[in-house]
């Protein structure tokens, strides 16, 4: 049967199938449907991990036309590991979002959030540059419906920002697919590499597809857009946009930097890159410091750990093999660390909001001692995203500071310890509140459902495991395959 | 003679696009913002891109126009309408450099692009008989590159569920009268069926020229806006089951054929010899009749009451 030959397509099948039968089930069925169709995403999923571990990377063509005519997908291990991070990811939200939506948000939401998973496989698997583009736009368009149905005011606003923002992006990467497919007569990520020529309307075209990419990863100055977006969502919602929509726009921008060799041409850029991570660092930082509404701290950390993964950008030199290895590793180990970590903290987040009833940081306290099960997880997810050891987090920039020290960037060094400290400083702080004492009062708190405190532990938990298990991703992607050739 | 009318073309363009972003009053800006829809369809055909042109001219200038025209009603009824104080020179002097800076750049990098190394229309044009079509465009669409399609319809569902979700729940009952104008009722009657045909013509003509699901499509959607604002209504008033139905049947159609060869041990999207001009037909067919009521929700989900969901869910238990 197909399905043995090859899983792939029922990546995206199953969430496509999956969008239109919540679309149009009668309630009590959407979520039996959902529940069924995660499984069977994360069977496929399994699969095709299986076999690219087997015998490498995987190329499907779509309607059997071989690129440049048709579109192939294509699975090494790169996308694997986004594949499994996202079925993770993907799967523990949708098991909170069942518990904490009401029936009548669940009916919009199962539909938006399939409609999401199957443009996050699609991107992850796209080895075309305007597929590519299609699946950003469907990406774009979930997530804001996502943010928009939370149908406050605030979060009305902040929708429309986002969409303004990210279709802007999306300009921005469509006018530079266009003007390279008019300088190669290719859209295909492959022939584009093979046949790659380095001419102003490449530098021209890359520019655009750069500018257009860093602004839908909302890279600092371009950030403005995120936290109000995803501090104001609905908390599962917040924690698939931050743990993986941000990191769609991220990946494509990797797989350009490394698959064209921009890296090799552009060297001035990638410092830029490095540099705009660094603001990043300490902007989102200081932010996150200085925010009294909860869930916009967690926002402003997620503007401060895109910069940790742009540091990946000026490390990964031409001529210096070894620093870049380390440095792809670091980064895509810092991007998994964050996804975790980053997901537990939102859902941690929204439960601690669910306690109290106010979303205010003033009024964690005593939560300590009421909800040590959600503070436990919170805690966990800061200790990663601090970066301290054990965890994901810590290993991640272990592999940068050793890259920069290796190829004599040392300034990257003191970016990466002075952004660690500032993360210490606002996670500790949300902690400071949860060890206030309250007085009397403190038996009016409501009680999240378990499986909610459950799901956000096992996110916070995974992303410790991950120190101590970093090998396995990174031997997954380590994978031989057209992006580890390309690499330095 | 040509090349006069290209220079005309461009800077009508230009004038109207400026004219549209200068303009004070916004009821204007519109007006010249469809006008450049339809020059811009315009421009298309001068460069031999009918289809494109076709697309221009009804989503560009026809639906996006009656939806930014419909907008303006609705912020003037409710009194929402705010004139925005025009904006200072600073900020006005940055966009200007800005797109500057963005049109020298294009202008450069089109200048000096060089020539392709892949000739991709000869391999269009060579894998056309295998195609089940015979114009280039419709084979790119719905076969060489149909996964793209697929996903672009579900941009298209994915838009209007959007639309549906964000349905303002305490709107105000949709009031809009139908007019009791004789002559419009005639004119209606002329005009409905040739829309019809016109749409049905599309879809045909897509196989062999110009045309094709999303040009048949949107013509369907505007037969279906003027009939809305005529005062007949398409409306999901008995059943909104029906038409989320409509809504995602192109898209469900496409899915489906597209996993069906899948069963029969092809790539996913292969239609089998033979039968691919059929299957083709069979997806346009769907995807009309969808992109043409999901053009119209996209239009009426402003006006309609939301269904209160707890009426909903008694109905259903």
């Amino acid at each position: 049967m197909s399905l043995m030959q090859s899983p792939m397509p029922w990546l995206l099948v199953i969430p496509l199938a999956g969008a239109t039968l919540t679309m149009l089930l009668p309630d009590r069925w959407r979520s039996a449907a959902s529940a069924l169709g995660i499984l069977s995403q994360l069977v496929a999923a399994l699969l095709l991990s299986y076999q690219v571990i087997q015998s490498g990377p995987q190329i499907y063509a779509m309607g059997n036309w071989q690129a440049p005519l048709g579109i192939a997908l294509r699975a090494d291990g790169l996308a694997m590991l986004f594949i499994l991070m996202s079925a993770l990811v993907s799967s523990l939200c949708a098991l909170y979002a069942q518990s904490y939506l009401k029936a009548e948000k669940r009916a919009n939401f199962w539909p938006l959030f399939w409609f999401l998973w199957a443009s996050l496989n699609g991107i992850w698997l796209a080895a075309d540059t305007f597929n590519l583009y299609v699946g950003l736009e469907l990406l774009t368009l979930a997530a804001v419906g996502l943010v928009a149905f939370a149908a406050d005011e605030r979060s009305l606003e902040a929708s429309i920002r986002y969409l303004y923002a990210a279709l802007l992006g999306s300009m921005g990467y469509l006018l530079g697919v266009a003007l390279l497919y008019g300088a190669h007569g290719t859209l295909a990520l492959d022939s584009l590499a093979e046949h790659w020529h380095w001419g102003p309307t490449s530098q021209v075209a890359v520019t655009l597809i750069v500018g257009g990419l860093l602004l839908k990863t909302a890279v600092f100055p371009l950030h403005t857009w995120l936290p109000p977006a995803h501090g104001g969502a609905l908390t599962p919602v917040s924690a698939l946009l931050s743990a993986l929509v941000i990191k769609a726009s991220f990946y494509m921008l990797l797989r350009f930097w490394i698959e064209l060799d921009i890296y090799r041409h552009l060297p001035s850029l990638s410092q830029l890159l490095g540099i705009l991570g660094a603001g990043a660092i300490f902007w989102g930082g200081w932010m996150a410091l200085r925010q009294q509404h909860l869930k916009w701290v967690v926002a402003y950390s997620t503007v401060a750990q895109i910069g940790y993964m742009l540091l990946m950008f000026p490390l990964l030199t031409a001529g210096q093999s070894d620093a870049s290895q380390l440095a792809y590793q670091g980064g895509i180990l810092m991007l998994l660390a964050h996804a975790l970590a980053k997901a537990g903290m939102f859902l941690a987040a929204g439960n601690l909001m669910i306690c109290t009833g106010k979303p205010d940081l003033q009024a964690l306290a005593g939560m300590s001692r009421y909800r040590p099960l959600t503070i436990f997880a919170f805690g966990l997810a800061g200790v990663s995203l601090m970066g301290l050891p054990p965890s994901g987090g810590f290993s991640a920039k272990w592999l940068l500071l050793q890259s920069s020290l290796l190829s004599g960037q040392w300034w990257w060094v003191v970016v990466l310890v002075l952004g660690s400290l500032l993360s210490a400083a606002y996670i500790f702080r949300v902690f400071a509140y949860t060890y206030r004492e309250t007085g009397e009062e403190g038996d009016r708190f409501a009680r999240p459902a378990l499986s909610m405190e459950l799901t956000a532990l096992t996110l916070s938990v995974a992303s410790i495991l991950l120190g101590f298990a970093a090998m396995l991703p990174l031997q997954l992607i380590s994978l031989p395959g057209p992006l580890m050739e390309a690499l330095p | 003679m040509n090349e006069m009318i290209d220079w005309l073309l461009l800077l009508g363009l230009g004038a109207v696009a400026i004219t549209s972003l200068m303009s004070q009053s916004i009821f204007r800006a519109v007006v010249f913002f469809i006008l450049l829809g339809l020059l811009l369809s315009l421009v298309w055909i001068r460069l031999d891109a009918p289809d494109i042109a076709l697309a221009e001219a009804v989503i560009g200038a026809g639906i996006t126009g009656i939806l930014l025209l419909d907008t303006l009603g609705q912020l003037k009824k409710t009194g929402k309408l705010t004139t925005e104080p025009s904006p200072s020179r600073a900020r006005l002097g940055l966009a200007l450099l800005a797109s500057l800076t963005l049109v020298g750049l294009l202008i450069w990098a089109v200048l000096h692009q060089p020539q392709p190394a892949i000739a991709l229309h000869q391999q269009v044009a060579d894998a056309l008989p295998e195609s089940g079509v015979d114009h280039p465009i419709t084979a790119v669409l719905l076969n060489f590159r149909s996964y793209d399609t697929l996903l672009e319809i579900g941009v298209l569902v994915l838009a209007v569920l959007v639309g549906l979700t964000l349905q303002s729940k305490d709107a105000p009952p949709d009031s809009l009268p139908g007019l009791p104008n004789p002559l419009l009722h005639a004119c209606l009657t002329l005009l409905i069926p040739a829309m019809l045909l016109t749409a049905a013509y599309l879809l045909w003509a897509g196989a062999d020229r110009p045309g094709g699901a999303f040009q048949a499509g949107a013509m369907l959607a505007a037969a279906f806006i003027l009939l809305h604002l005529s005062g007949t209504r398409l409306s999901p008033r008995r059943s909104e089951f029906l038409m989320k139905a409509g809504l995602v049947m192109g898209f469900g159609v496409f899915l489906a054929v597209a996993v069906s060869t899948l069963i029969g041990g092809r790539p996913f999207l292969t239609y089998p010899d033979g039968s691919a001009g059929m299957l083709i037909l069979l997806i346009e067919l769907a995807l009309t009749l969808s992109i043409g009521l999901i053009l119209l929700s996209l239009f009426t989900v402003a006006h309609t009451p939301a269904q209160l969901p707890g009426k909903r869910r008694q109905d259903e238990q």
